[in-house]
């Protein structure tokens, strides 16, 4: 499904930006952003400003190799918040793989920008398996 | 802009829930629902099946004597998701109360009915405390 909210379509093009191996996404983030990983695995955490934003993503994608691949289903936006919905497959070098359901929540600020962003997975218990 | 649907849909539903009408609130789920409740505590797991997820209600609205209420901060929707951010309140009849953020997701079967539903807390201790 297409978004249709002015929001939902400004982060859809930052993420795909993203997952084209941009991370330039400074007409979409705030510079103070704060993207919080939950669970118990290494990635997990607040990460705060887009340095560390940066450095998160570098990670992601050395633990993956490359095979890091969310599949969104819907973006739906208002004009305080955006979430997208999505399946997310990766792989380890080891041989460990995910297949889960996510909801991908960013909070906008006044500014238009995202502040905030958390995600929220259908399996946590799956996502510590394949992280840690 | 104009809304979806679904976002008076899932407003209404909320209402039924809030109001203690399980029986009204049952009429928007679909009898092979997956509802996934994150957490170590007693209630934390997956209820598959509207039988079994309406028994989940049905005690944590006893324990918690009706007092539960899940208060929609922003829905967002479409044809097959929506995402709702929500203050959930309540109390315990021993006096524990709970007062916290929540994001929930939502995904509908094609003829609209809840179809698989997971959620987190922005504090999952204080989410485990309460219904331990």
């Amino acid at each position: 499904m297409n978004p249709t909210h002015p929001n939902a379509i400004k982060l859809r093009d930052a993420i795909d930006a993203i997952n084209r191996g941009s991370l330039d996404v400074g007409d979409a983030f705030a510079p103070d952003l704060v993207w919080r990983i939950v669970g118990n695995h290494p990635l997990a955490g607040d990460h705060r400003g887009l340095d560390s934003w940066r450095d998160l993503m570098r990670r992601r994608s050395q633990l993956t190799g490359g095979t890091y691949r969310p599949q969104p289903q819907a973006w739906l936006g208002s004009d305080r918040y955006v979430f997208c919905f999505l399946r997310l497959t990766a792989q380890r070098d080891d041989g460990r793989e995910i297949d889960t359901s996510h909801v991908a929540v960013f909070r906008l600020g006044e500014d238009g920008l995202a502040h905030e962003f958390w995600d929220v997975s259908s399996d946590q218990q799956a996502e510590d398996a394949f992280w840690a | 802009m104009e809304q979806h649907d679904n976002v008076g849909r899932m407003r209404d539903a909320l209402e039924m829930f809030n109001r203690g009408d399980l029986d009204a609130y049952r009429e928007y789920f679909d009898d092979d629902v997956v509802w996934f409740v994150r957490g170590t505590h007693d209630m934390a797991g997956a209820y598959r099946g509207i039988d079994a997820l309406f028994d989940y209600f049905v005690r944590a609205r006893q324990v918690t004597g009706g007092s539960l209420r899940v208060e929609p901060i922003e829905i967002v929707a479409g044809d097959r998701h929506a995402g709702v951010v929500a203050r959930v309140r309540g109390s315990r009849v021993d006096g524990r109360t709970l007062d916290i953020e929540m994001t929930e997701a939502f995904t509908f079967t094609e003829d609209g009915f809840v179809k698989e539903f997971w959620a987190l807390a922005t504090e999952q201790p204080v989410v485990d405390a309460f219904w331990d």
